[in-house]
């Protein structure tokens, strides 16, 4: 490992959904929010809130938001005020994107680099030493960060006017239910939520309340009492598992990853709505996906959506010719594998990821995507088999500890290597571990083309009725036995 | 076809709907199912002999407590010792008996409450009431820092602690909850076997505060622990030392006694009931005369020897060391009699009940 993965910073207390602090939290945030009060109020009631939500974790952090606010807010107003000075607005532009940027990498990466500058320097004969940063990473810092920096950019593309109000930007930047693990939010979609009063109707409540319990489901049943137990087992660094275990756990891992993340947003997605807001989906059955362009327009929607927008294009995107593009996808590929923390693990990851949307595309513009197999239901699933597979393999970089755990993992996945002893996973285990993931690639096909509200008016009420008293006395029973922070919350 | 990551047809600024549907018909359907499915779930775990229970020794809850004891009034009770001062007092019927609130800061194991003892009189806010149970290896001073990680707890964060103490709040209220009963573990332990039964352990239980519980069966197999070659609290006894090395240690325990005398508080050192081999091995390990008597000659406070007092020593711990669950309010409050009758431990009475 060049660098270390920061799981040693990251909190070991978080006010997450799945807690008694939070649902009476949010039960005070509803009620106060339904009180006919003017609308500045309540939005100022919002931003108390959330102030209150991140101020759990760290009072002294919530300096950042704040900062962010100022540092953002005031840039954008600058450049909306000498609309016409395009050098100036060039300029603030890119301070603010450096000091967002700064920030961001003193603390996420801050430890790495200097270690990186300890190795340079060490190697070139320099005798240097760097200080240890030992301040905590704040929780969803890159999450607020692009939505203050989307803001910005924006506002520098005139793709969105300034805000009017700052409260209103105040509580763009740091509204709660997204605030830990997005989805990240646009100003252009938020902004305007936020001239007039909002208030959930009874349907927006109802159904609020249902995606809170789903992601809650997700969450605390599916990824933390079924799958996490599976996974912590394999992707111990001192054990050496089998290759039935390595593929099983590797599975186990995407579901378990997907079903945390997938929870937090939809968990974020019922709050909003609930509070009135709508906030974009984050994932859409990427269970299903047929390809790794498909996957990532599925997995972690608006992270991608804002790397397209800050990053690929501005690059050049597709217009430049398909080296160009290669090259532009491996970068935000890249980017979102070190998005994760600065490991060469993570990086992998993103450069696997990369090489096969490159791949990917080479063989569509071959003259093997003419064949009729493709259009058939077998080649369908041959292609989602592959694409499956692929991402387990990706995946193990993902979750290893290290770059040789993650080749021993592949080496016992592939048959490579053998070990005397290796560990095996229960027969139990397995089963829990397929059995979870099936059924989830199983509803995820089902509604491969429809989002979740879609999904759900094809229904009969009753069988929805059925399903969240299923959902909660799963998330009751389950809840007893383990309660993790989402883990996203770290990026 | 052009390498693109996102299409723009893929915006999230797709914006979601409440699908048309008769919420509140849904909901309450869902919300009454799910009220009856606990309900009887608890119903049928407490028909099972289930109890509710919270993990014994959580530092949270420990905290929680430790905080209760700082009354201006000084009309606390506070318990110290093992799982014996845990499991054989009944905090209700003591609080009953002496009227003072009653707070239980005993530890599990072979713990020495003299760190905790410690610290009641470094804080000068302590003004009431402690009950230690004493036993001779709890003397030696390299166990006195058994319990700092306790005394030294502090919880990270509020919001975490608070709901951590929710969290137990409704583990001590709901024998649902209790996760060797999830369906996970059920499920498993019928995978393993091809047949499932209530596990043993589940049959003793802690309260939300703290006290603990074991009913005969729990009780029965704990006998059957302490007969095993290496029992939990016999490893202590071979660690016997004679008590010479012990007197520095005695004074200054008592050192910290008049420390919490000269508050106002008082102290009272406690030998709990031990019975069969156990007792057996206590005496043969430190024989009274050249223990317990000397101890009680060193310390300014009242110490009660449960053999010494008639009504205590008609109580018989099954495994040896803790007493069952249908023993412990008698004993309470012959027990709590035994304490006012030595004033609490307070200045003002101070009278060993050693009579031998």
């Amino acid at each position: 490992v060049l660098f270390p993965v920061p799981y040693s910073l990251f909190p070991d207390s978080v006010v997450t959904f799945n807690s008694f602090v939070f649902v009476l939290f949010l039960a005070a945030v509803l009620i106060v929010h339904s009180v006919p009060l003017p609308w500045t109020i309540r939005k100022f009631n919002l931003l108390v809130a959330s102030y209150l939500f991140y101020a759990a974790w760290d009072v002294s952090y919530v300096a950042l938001l704040v900062l962010s606010t100022i540092l953002n807010g005031g840039t954008a107003a600058v450049m909306g005020r000498y609309d016409d000075r395009t050098t100036l607005r060039k300029a603030l532009l890119w301070i603010a994107t450096l000091l967002n940027l700064g920030v961001l990498a003193a603390f996420k990466y801050g430890n790495d680099l200097l270690g990186l500058a300890h190795s340079v320097s060490h190697r070139l004969g320099i005798p240097y030493s760097p200080p240890k940063i030992t301040v905590l990473l704040p929780i969803g810092l890159s999450f607020f960060t692009f939505q203050a920096m989307s803001y910005t950019i924006d506002v520098y593309r005139r793709t969105i006017k300034p805000a009017g109000s700052v409260l209103d930007l105040a509580l763009f930047i740091s509204f709660f239910p997204v605030l830990l693990a997005g989805p990240i939010l646009r100003a252009g979609q938020f902004l305007p939520q936020c001239t007039s009063p909002r208030r959930a109707t009874g349907s927006e409540f109802g159904w609020g309340m249902a995606l809170f319990t789903l992601g809650l489901f997700m969450k605390v049943t599916l990824a933390d009492y079924l799958l996490s137990p599976v996974t912590r087992q394999v992707f111990d660094p001192y054990v050496t598992p089998d290759a039935l275990s390595v593929w099983t756990g590797t599975l186990a891992f995407a579901g378990q990853d997907y079903c945390d993340f997938a929870g937090y947003s939809t968990c974020a997605m019922g709050i909003a709505l609930c509070l009135g807001f709508v906030v974009p989906e984050n994932f859409r059955a990427p269970l299903a996906s047929i390809g790794f362009r498909d996957l990532w327009q599925r997995w972690h929607i608006t992270l991608v959506a804002w790397m397209r927008d800050y990053v690929f294009n501005p690059l050049g995107g597709v217009h430049k010719g398909f080296l160009h593009a290669a090259i532009n996808v491996m970068i935000v590929m890249l980017l979102i594998g070190l998005w994760h923390g600065a490991a060469w693990t993570y990086l992998i990851f993103g450069f696997l990821h990369g090489t096969y949307l490159i791949g990917e595309t080479i063989l569509q513009r071959s003259r093997l995507r003419g064949l009729r197999i493709w259009t058939q239901p077998i080649g369908k699933l041959l292609l989602w088999a592959m694409t499956i597979v692929l991402c387990l393999i990706a995946f193990v970089f993902y979750c290893a500890t290290s770059m040789e755990h993650a080749w021993r993992l592949l080496s016992m996945m592939f048959g490579i290597s053998r070990s005397a002893l290796p560990f095996r996973l229960s027969d139990w285990d397995l089963l829990v571990a397929v059995v979870v993931c099936e059924l989830l690639g199983v509803a995820h096909c089902l509604r491969r083309n429809a989002s979740l509200d879609v999904a759900v008016t094809r229904v009969p009420w009753w069988t929805v009725s059925i399903g969240l008293a299923l959902m909660l006395v799963a998330i009751i029973l389950s809840s007893a036995d383990t309660q993790n922070d989402f883990l996203y919350f770290q990026y | 076809m052009p390498l693109v990551i996102a299409p723009k047809t893929t915006a999230p600024q797709r914006v979601w709907r409440a699908p048309a549907m008769p919420w509140l018909l849904t909901w309450l359907p869902a919300l009454l199912v799910v009220l009856a499915s606990v309900g009887g779930l608890e119903a049928f775990w407490r028909a099972g002999g289930v109890h509710a229970t919270v993990s014994a020794d959580n530092k949270d809850l420990w905290y929680f407590w430790r905080n209760q004891v700082d009354r201006p009034d000084g009309r606390v009770v506070v318990l110290l010792g093992t799982s014996r001062i845990k499991c054989d007092i009944a905090l209700a019927v003591l609080e009953r008996e002496v009227d003072l609130h009653a707070v239980q800061l005993g530890i599990d194991g072979i713990t020495s409450p003299i760190g905790i003892l410690r610290d009641l009189a470094a804080d000068p806010c302590f003004k009431g009431v402690v009950l230690c149970e004493m036993f001779v290896p709890l003397i030696d001073r390299s166990r006195w820092n058994d319990c700092d990680g306790f005394v030294s707890y502090r919880p990270a964060r509020l919001a975490g602690y608070l709901d951590s103490v929710l969290t137990l709040r409704a583990h001590s209220t709901f024998a649902f909850l209790d996760r060797r009963l999830g369906p996970l573990s059920i499920a498993k332990a019928w995978s393993d076997s091809g047949t499932w039964q209530l596990p043993a352990a589940t049959l003793d239980r802690c309260d939300f505060n703290r006290s603990l519980g074991f009913q005969p069966r729990a009780i029965a197999l704990d006998a059957q622990l302490q007969k095993q070659p290496t029992p939990r609290d016999r490893f202590a006894l071979s660690r016997a030392v004679p008590f010479e090395q012990l007197a520095s240690a005695c004074d200054e325990i008592d050192s910290l006694v008049c420390v919490i005398r000269s508050r106002g508080g008082g102290v009272v050192f406690i030998h709990l009931p031990s019975s069969g081999d156990q007792l057996a091995d206590e005496e043969t390990a430190f024989p009274r005369t050249q223990y317990w008597n000397r101890f009680i000659k060193r310390m300014s406070a009242p110490c009660i020897h449960f053999r010494d007092v008639a009504a205590l020593r008609a109580y018989t711990p099954s495994d040896g060391v803790h007493l069952s669950e249908d023993d412990i309010r008698g004993f309470t409050t012959a027990l709590a009699k035994e304490v006012e009758r030595v004033g609490f431990g307070r200045c003002v009475v101070a009278t060993n009940t050693q009579r031998s």
